[in-house]
């Protein structure tokens, strides 16, 4: 076989008939890819909210944390200095606090006592019964302090959280709502001539002030067919130009958006109809 | 400044596809935009390279939906877009042959035909020129894969050098060789499939 047969049997095979993808097929191939794009951007949705939450924990655990130590440092101030025998009881579970001090030459017990206190009135009063120490819970910050091993030498400072005491509390309902910014109003203008003797639409909009410009992009819908995305352009100074391929005799919806650089509209003119030419 | 003056420099041809290619790095009405342009000429050269439409359309939307994911990191060379792309085509293609074959030969073909009638488009030569286009196919299908990617692209394909070479991230002289090279292979592997039978 010759290079020169097989270059024309190549030729051959190249021209030859193809036929045309089915209108079903083509369709249904350009759904699946936005079903993709959908299925990408909720398996990327879960990555970031975990975030979020964690981020929220821990900013609102800062003031609970202080709020928490404040109240049982003023809770331990209103203690008898004449520490009660055992233990006292009141009606409000209020903030449960380390067994009062003793005397120095007292013999410490193994086993320490606490001690429950009215709330502060600053707190709200209590709606649930107690709850047992290590699984204190309250919706609000109300405080709660281990007891600690007694001891003389605690007398003066058993008022003291420790540094990192971990404190368990529920935070409060997230009242913190995302509120996205309304997309710009750009204005868009659209002029049909005939130029050179061919149709010709100029469009001229108004520049994109948002910071976080990213593309300008100009979609012309025909009735009865798709949007196209006719032109775009990354510069923000770039506000006008022109449809060639427009057909004389129809009707067009011009619309000019401004995105970011996630494609998120920024920006957005009202449609613009123009009949050409 | 006149809406006039800006004609000439802003739309190309309708529709400036570098910016297009760019924009659909992150939208998916971009990438539709270039889907649409493309889609049947992928198809086509899928055909041509087949001679099977169920082929083609497996090849077309593997192509495409690996073109998309792929599109975030596409980055605007020599050859442009269509380059890339039927770049992906034609490794999806050697790809498919190197899965399926038992089913490429000459008598494999012929079955495919029998079993989809309706796939094959005939022209004027008829049974013979089937035979001779199975034939080639089928030996060219068992060339190594890049021997396989230069002649798909440069001929199969109408890519002219540039974009072939771009878009087998060679220079032309590199292309020119193994393309040479690619088609001294095929013309031994349809004579010896010619001596076979």
């Amino acid at each position: 076989m010759r290079t020169t047969e097989l270059r024309e049997l190549l030729g051959e095979l190249e021209d030859s008939a193809t036929p045309e993808p089915s209108a079903l097929f083509v369709a249904k191939l350009e759904a699946d890819l936005r079903t993709m794009d959908q299925a990408a951007e909720a398996e990327a949705r879960p990555q970031r909210a975990p975030r979020r939450r964690r981020a929220r924990l821990l900013v609102a655990a800062g003031p609970v944390a202080a709020m928490t130590a404040a109240a049982a440092a003023a809770a331990v101030t209103l203690l008898p200095s004449d520490p009660h025998p055992r233990q006292v009881t009141t009606a409000d579970p209020g903030v449960t606090v380390p067994a009062p001090p003793r005397a120095f030459n007292e013999t410490p017990t193994s086993v320490p006592t606490a001690t429950t206190v009215a709330a502060p009135p600053w707190l709200p009063p209590a709606a649930a019964p107690p709850q047992p120490l290590t699984t204190a819970t309250t919706a609000a910050p109300r405080a709660v302090v281990p007891a600690p091993a007694s001891g003389p030498s605690e007398q003066s400072t058993p008022t003291k959280v420790p540094f990192h005491e971990p404190v368990t509390t529920t935070v409060p309902p997230e009242t913190t709502t995302t509120t996205t910014a309304a997309p710009q109003t750009l204005s868009l203008n659209c002029h049909g001539a005939m130029v050179n003797g061919s149709p010709t639409v100029s469009c001229a909009w108004t520049q994109s002030t948002s910071p976080s410009f990213a593309w300008y992009r100009l979609y012309r819908e025909a009735q009865g067919s798709n949007r196209v995305l006719l032109f775009s352009s990354d510069a923000r100074t770039t506000t006008s130009t022109a449809d060639t391929t427009a057909q004389a005799g129809t009707t067009y919806s011009y619309v000019i958006e401004a995105t970011d650089a996630a494609g998120n509209v920024v920006g957005k003119s009202t449609p613009v109809i123009v009949s050409c030419c | 400044m006149s809406l006039a003056a800006s004609l000439p420099m802003l739309v190309v041809d309708g529709v400036d596809e570098r910016g297009l290619a760019d924009a659909a790095r992150t939208s998916p009405d971009a990438f539709a935009v270039l889907y649409r342009q493309y889609v049947a000429r992928v198809h086509a050269f899928a055909y041509r390279r087949s001679g099977s439409r169920e082929v083609a359309e497996e090849v077309t939307s593997a192509t495409f939906e690996r073109a998309w994911r792929a599109m975030p990191a596409f980055q605007w060379r020599g050859g442009g877009f269509k380059a890339w792309l039927f770049a992906i085509a034609a490794r999806e293609l050697a790809g498919w042959y190197r899965r399926n074959a038992r089913g490429n030969g000459v008598r494999g073909q012929r079955a495919l035909r029998l079993l989809h009638p309706g796939d094959v488009v005939h022209d004027d030569e008829g049974v013979d020129s089937e035979d001779d286009m199975a034939l080639l196919r089928d030996a060219l299908s068992t060339l190594p894969e890049r021997y396989q990617e230069a002649i798909s692209l440069r001929h199969l394909a109408g890519l002219d050098a540039d974009e072939a070479a771009a878009a087998m991230g060679c220079t032309k002289a590199v292309l020119a060789v193994t393309l040479h090279r690619a088609t001294k292979a095929l013309r031994r592997a349809i004579e010896s499939r010619r001596t076979a039978s």
